[in-house]
This record gives C-alpha cells, structure tokens and sequence, in this order.
C-alpha cells in the first residue's frame, strides 16, 4: 500500500466515522420531543 | 389540501428510530459489494474524488430536500409521493410527479427481493454446512447459476427448486413488516437490525483485517497489499491523474454508485420523512442518515470485500469480477470464505448481514406505495396489503421465471432502478429549487433544525445540482441507453420485463388519477 493510498484510507474512513460519531452524540443529546411537540401535528 | 381519508396518522417513535430506518433503506448490497467492486475497477483511491464530489453536490442536498419535501407533504395528511407533491408544488395535477416515486420503488422492489433470497438461502447454506465446495471456482458459479436459474427461463421455478422457499420467506417477512406499520413493523425491525448487521460486519472486518500473510508463500499478498489494491490511486499506463478524471464514466459510475446507495431518487425518503412530526428535525437526521450509509459504504465495504478477496486469490480474480456485483459477492467470496479459517462461520455471518441489509432496504420500497393505496384509493390497511402483494408478486415472479442469464432482471434494474431514479432524483430538486422555491424550501428545512444548513445549501440545490444531473444524464443515456433498448427489442425475457414495467405504470398513473380526483372533492367541500 502506498502512502497516499493509506492518506486516501484514512481521511475517507477517518472522515466517515468521525462525522458519524458525532452526529449521533448530537441526535442522542437533543432534547426529545415532548408530547405538546407531538399534540401541535395537525 | 388535506388528505380524503381521516386514517389515524402515523408517526416514528423515535429521532434514532427514523434515522436508522432511512440508513437502513440506503444500506443495501450496493454498500458492501457494488462499492468495493467500482473503486477497485476504476482506480481505487482516483474513483473516490468524483465519488465524494457527487456526495456533496447531489446527495447531502437532495436528501434534505427529499426529507424537506415529505415532511411538509405530511404536515398536509399526506404519506405517498402523489398527494406529497400536490401539497408541495400547491398545483392540483402535481400528483401526476408522484408516479414515479411509485413506480420506482415498486419494480426496484420486485427484483431486490429475488436477490434477499438469495442471501438467504447462501447464509442458510452456511449455517447447515452446505457451501464446502473445495477450491475450484466454478463450483461455485454452478451453485449460484443453479440456485437462480440463470441457464434456463424457468429453472427457477421448476418444481423442488430451493430458491422458492428463501423466496416465499422474504416475502412474507416483508409484507409482515409493513402491515404491522410504521413503528411495530419498519421502525421496531431496523432498530434490531441495522445495529446487529453492523455488529456482523464489525466481526467479519476484525477477522479480514487479522488475516495477515495466510500463504507465505505468497507473501505479496497480505493484508496491507489487499487494502492497498482497493485504495491505492492507481494511475493507468500513459495516463495522469486529470487524464483519467477526465473521463465522464468514472464520473457516471461514481454519481451512479452514490444514488443507488443513498436511496435518493427513490421516492422512499418522502415517504418516510412524511411520517415526522411537523418541528422534528431534518438537517441532522438526513446528514445522520447518510453518514450512517457512508460508514458502511466506506469503513466495512471499503475494508472487508476487496482486501479478504485479495488474501485468497490475488488481482487477477477481482479485476475480472470489479464490475460484477453478483460475481464479486456471489462467486468470487464464497470461494474467499472457503479458505479462511473458520470460513462457514464468516460465511454465515456475511450472507446473513446481506439479508438484513436487504431485508430494511426491500420493506422501504413497498412502504410508499402501500401508503398511496391507504390514502389514495381508500382501502384499508389488509386490503392495501393485499393489493401491493398481488402486484409486487406479479413482478417478482416475471423475474423469477424469465431468468436466463438474469436479462429481466437487467432490464428492470436498468430502466427503472438507474434511469427511474435519475429522473426522479431529477423531478425532486426541480420541485424544490424552482416549485417550491429555495427561500420556503430553506425555511421548511431549517424549521426545528438541531444543525445549521452549511451555507450555500440554496444555490447548490436551485442551480448546481440540477446541471450536475442533467450532464450525468445525458452522458448516461449516451452511453448506455442505445444498448439496452437493443436488448429490450431483441431478448424475449427483457421485452416481458420492460411490458411489465409499462403495464403498471399505466395503472399506477389511473389510480394516481383517480386519487387526484378524490382529494379534488374533498378540497371542494372543505372550501
């Protein structure tokens, strides 16, 4: 494996799961809907 | 505009619950076989510049929008395509746009789940220690021809033929899943099963990338040379860099690839998304959703597949099956498992990862049309239930019977599972961008954002991505088009395949008429 091809791994992975660890940590960390959130659906 | 029928609504139990269905419709077999197989083709690490070009410019837009479109669809009342888009465009014929984010889904559906039973029956093959056919190779391509009655039209169907079984099964999980509904049935199943398909491919990823040098006497194939085969820029002889990215069909493959992954141009994101509260949010769920696929795609289909292939058999194998994804996964790795220790277990393990995967990605195809039928036509939950499996079977069975060489199954993969979705990928960022407008559509999406829109969001979705399309397209149909509407004149299976198609376009675009005409009525008594 060539250096850039290990640079073009690890970015890509590196990016991926960054990206998705954090926008899980922002999902979990939200506040859930409360049931006046759900009552105000039409 | 609102709904004829007062159905009791139906809404995702959870934030996670709705992220993971989306994430498990896009996760599919295009993440851990199609993938690998294209980067590996067209210069590994040179394939995955158009490939996150297209992941910027067309699939994070066009998912906020399609998630943007569905929920203001069902702040109306609304949980299919047809009523969606008449909400959304506020034209009382914008329905008519919702045919094909029915039919698209539909014939998709009817051929996938062909293809979920077969990872069913390959994981069952392992789980009973039936797939120890010895180092020879086309053993294994006999298997599989034998399974899926690729020699003959009919083989497949024949009386004692194994498939059926795996076949019926899939089926039935499916339409169980979606009668019980959007939370018991699709929210309940992908909330087991995306986290334990992962936890399968965790597994198989930790054995792969343990494997090291397993022949010594071939030690340049080892892990790290495998893993450098699949990411590797690999610049042709008398080519640069820009030479090969000036090429439009590794830029047609790439765009390809992250369609058929993302799901979008499906119809199934509005469906879904149609089904959130009116301030969930949509910016970090879509973007949570689409990282989710991508890890897939990337970090287990980009780890496992090329590099456990590489191990055991060299390039040479891989290079001739790269384009192939059902000789990549369903030759080329079984013969992989084979000699790796412990083999029938990964075996298992992999094939039933597959079915999951299958599994979430097939049940969201027949969620929006099941939904048209509920609120379009009136009939009840059973009875659309019915209906859909009357149809859905219909089209699987074409596929099933004329499966020679799998040329039906081709021809409905090509018309409606990549030109389809390019056309209503299409369809979807004209609504929003130019319909809707990119001011209301901003302000749709940002309403109960939990992240801010990246800026520039508006002129990349009004102005870049349509032109993006469009030039893929064209290049598409130039290259492609011509070829296969030669094959649907000249080949029996795929002229059934492609009649079929037409014949429920026609119906889908009466009943969406009818439709039309119902929720004409129902806006005139209510004004």
């Amino acid at each position: 494996m060539t250096a850039l091809g290990c640079l073009f791994m690890i970015v890509s992975c590196g990016t991926v799961t960054g990206l998705t660890i954090f926008c899980y940590v922002r999902l979990l960390s939200a506040r859930a809907p409360s049931a006046d959130d759900a009552a105000s659906k039409p | 505009m609102t709904s004829t029928e007062r159905r009791v609504p139906q809404y995702w139990a959870s934030r996670v619950g709705v992220v993971l269905a989306v994430a498990g419709s896009a996760v599919g077999l295009g993440n851990f076989l199609r993938f690998p197989g294209l980067a590996a083709k067209y210069g590994g690490g040179v394939f995955l510049i158009p490939y996150f070009i297209a992941i910027l410019l067309i699939a994070v837009p066009i998912c906020w929008a399609e998630w943007s479109i569905g929920r203001l669809g069902g702040r109306h009342g609304f949980n299919s395509a047809p009523g969606i888009f008449r909400a959304a465009t506020r034209w009382r014929g914008g329905h008519y746009f919702g045919v094909l984010a029915l039919l698209v889904p539909l014939i998709v559906y009817t051929y996938y789940v062909y293809i979920e039973a077969w990872c069913m029956a390959y994981a069952w093959a392992y789980a009973t220690g039936r797939m120890s056919l010895g180092p020879n190779a086309a053993a294994y391509a006999d298997f599989f021809e034998t399974l899926v009655g690729a020699r003959a039209n009919g083989a497949a169907t024949a009386s004692g033929s194994p498939i059926l079984v795996f076949l019926a099964l899939s089926v039935a999980i499916n339409f169980a899943l979606i009668y019980r509904g959007i939370q018991q049935g699709i929210e309940a199943f992908c909330r087991i099963a995306m986290p334990l398909l992962i936890g399968c491919a965790l597994i198989v990823l930790l054995r792969v990338l343990t494997l090291g040098t397993p022949d010594p006497s071939l030690p340049e194939q080892s892990v790290w040379n495998g893993l450098g085969f699949m990411w590797n820029p690999k610049i042709a002889p008398g080519e640069t860099l820009w030479s090969m990215l000036a090429d439009p069909e590794i830029w047609l493959q790439a765009t390809g690839q992250v369609f058929f992954s993302i799901s979008i141009g499906f119809g199934i994101i509005i469906s879904y998304s149609s089904y959130l509260r009116r301030d969930d949010d949509i910016v970090l769920s879509g973007l949570t959703s689409t990282s989710t696929n991508q890890f897939c795609e990337l970090c287990l289909g980009g780890l496992i597949t090329i590099p456990a292939a590489f191990v055991f058999l060299g390039p040479a194998p891989i290079e001739k099956v790269a384009g192939s994804t059902f000789g990549l996964g369903f030759y080329t790795l079984p013969l992989v498992f084979e000699q790796m220790p412990l083999g029938s277990l990964f075996g298992f393990l992999w094939f039933f990862l597959l079915f999951l995967a299958a599994v979430t990605s097939s049940i969201s195809m027949l969620q929006p049309v099941l939904a048209f039928l509920e609120e379009g036509t009136g009939l009840s939950r059973r009875k659309a239930v019915g209906a859909l499996a009357l149809v859905a079977c219909a089209g699987t069975a074409v596929v099933v019977h004329y499966s020679r060489n799998l040329v039906a199954l081709d021809a409905m993969d090509f018309w409606v599972g990549q030109v389809g979705i390019f056309l209503l990928a299409t369809t979807i960022v004209l609504i929003f961008g130019w319909v809707l407008g990119t001011d209301a559509g901003v302000a749709e999406i940002r309403r109960g954002a939990l992240l801010e829109l990246p800026p520039g969001f508006a002129f990349v979705i009004k102005y870049v991505s349509p032109t993006y399309l469009v030039i893929i397209f064209a290049l598409f149909v130039k290259e492609n088009a011509l070829a296969h509407a030669a094959n649907a004149v000249g080949q029996r299976e795929a002229a059934i395949a492609v009649g079929f198609v037409v014949a429920v376009a026609i119906g889908l675009v009466l009943l969406v008429a009818r439709a039309g005409r119902r929720w004409h009525r129902s806006e005139e008594m209510g004004t």
